[in-house]
């Protein structure tokens, strides 16, 4: 039985009967997060949106399959994951396409970075929070997957350990450790920016 | 207090701001341990950064492109599944099929060589009644119908008599 607490498994279980309605409001709750969490494994805009169109696509695929026993955002995540995987195991039999080539070649600008922070703040601000934001994410994507994969879906997604546990297919102390590991290696790559960064409170 | 509290309000800081009285907990702490400070801010700068990580956009035509694939994803599986049934007639046989091939075939060869057998022994006995009508066949009923009174003479004795004045006129 779906958990009552996850409305988005009843959306999930109506989508199963084939209401497009359903799948709609779906979409439109986790595009963002699936986009997101896409493009922090393919750092390529383009790419990185083919395949969140993917997994939206798998998800009314494997409907009629759906069981609601975790919930829909560990599922859909591991969906997006497993595309995500399938993508690098593609780009590793084909090596010119593959991640570790730059994905602005002839430029400084890291990977992952295409996208404009749409904040607003003053010219010299925001070239300071450019250059910071660069950095994390620099750092964020020479994270090996698992670890990066556990620490944002713990830190933006805001998935419970277990959740996350599920997703990655790995047992609960895994999933911490994995996380530990993420940020001591980031707050090691990132030291000088994060005590003189400016990262005011939110 | 101990350790455990300011990693608690570590993890709590860590998925939300802090309440009044979490943070004047906080503050007790940091004022005892003035060496966690450094770590506080590192890893409440840390999440800020996560967190302020740029989301890429998403395109206004999402979900129509998520309904175009899936439509192109449908059309594909109908056309996939009906050339699969046209070649599941073309292809190559499966083993089961091979397998009932085979047996037929040495079942219709067994078949002709029996019958084959068959055909041969008729032909053969036809051809031995033939021959052996042949060779036996009997004297004309002409000659066997004195046979009666032939077989009563008493043959026991030659007619030695007879047969010396047959040689001397030969």
């Amino acid at each position: 039985m779906p958990d009552a607490t996850d409305p988005d498994a009843t959306l999930m279980l109506r989508v199963k009967r084939g209401d497009r309605a359903a799948f709609e409001e779906l979409v439109a709750r986790y595009r963002q997060p699936v986009l997101s969490f896409v493009f922090r494994t393919l750092p390529d805009a383009t790419e990185a949106e083919d395949l969140a169109q993917c997994v939206f696509v798998q998800v009314w695929k494997s409907a009629a399959r759906y069981e609601p026993s975790a919930k829909f955002s560990t599922w859909l995540f591991t969906i997006a994951r497993n595309l995500c995987l399938n993508e690098f195991r593609r780009r590793s039999r084909h090596p010119a396409d593959s991640l570790d080539a730059p994905a602005h070649a002839g430029t400084d600008e890291p990977r992952g970075h295409s996208v404009e922070d749409r904040g607003a703040a003053s010219p010299p601000d925001t070239l300071l929070r450019s250059e910071l934001e660069a950095k994390v994410a620099e750092a964020v994507a020479a994270l090996p997957e698992n670890q990066r994969t556990a620490l944002l879906l713990w830190q933006r997604d805001e998935l419970a350990y277990e959740d996350i546990a599920k997703v990655l297919g790995c047992s609960l102390s895994a999933v911490k450790s994995l996380i530990h590991r993420a940020r001591e290696t980031l707050k090691a790559r990132l030291k000088p920016y994060l005590l003189n960064g400016g990262w005011e409170n939110e | 207090m101990n350790d455990t509290l300011f990693e608690a309000l570590l993890a709590l800081r860590q998925k939300r701001a802090l309440t009044a009285d979490e943070q004047s907990r906080l503050d007790g702490w940091l004022a005892a341990h003035p060496g966690d400070r450094t770590r506080w801010l590192e890893e409440i700068a840390l999440s800020t950064a996560l967190n302020r990580l740029p989301e890429p956009p998403v395109p206004s035509n999402f979900l129509a492109r998520v309904w175009q694939d899936i439509e192109a994803e449908e059309k594909r599986g109908a056309r996939a599944s009906t050339e699969a049934g046209w070649r599941a007639w073309l292809r190559w046989p499966s083993l089961a099929t091979q397998f009932a091939c085979v047996v037929l075939l040495l079942a219709t060869v067994a078949v002709v060589i029996v019958q084959g057998r068959r055909v041969r022994s008729h032909t053969q006995v036809a051809q031995s009644i033939e021959h052996i009508a042949a060779i036996a066949s009997g004297p004309n009923v002409e000659l066997l119908k004195d046979f009666e009174a032939i077989s009563r003479l008493n043959q026991s004795a030659a007619d030695v008599e007879l047969l010396a004045a047959f040689e001397r006129e030969r």
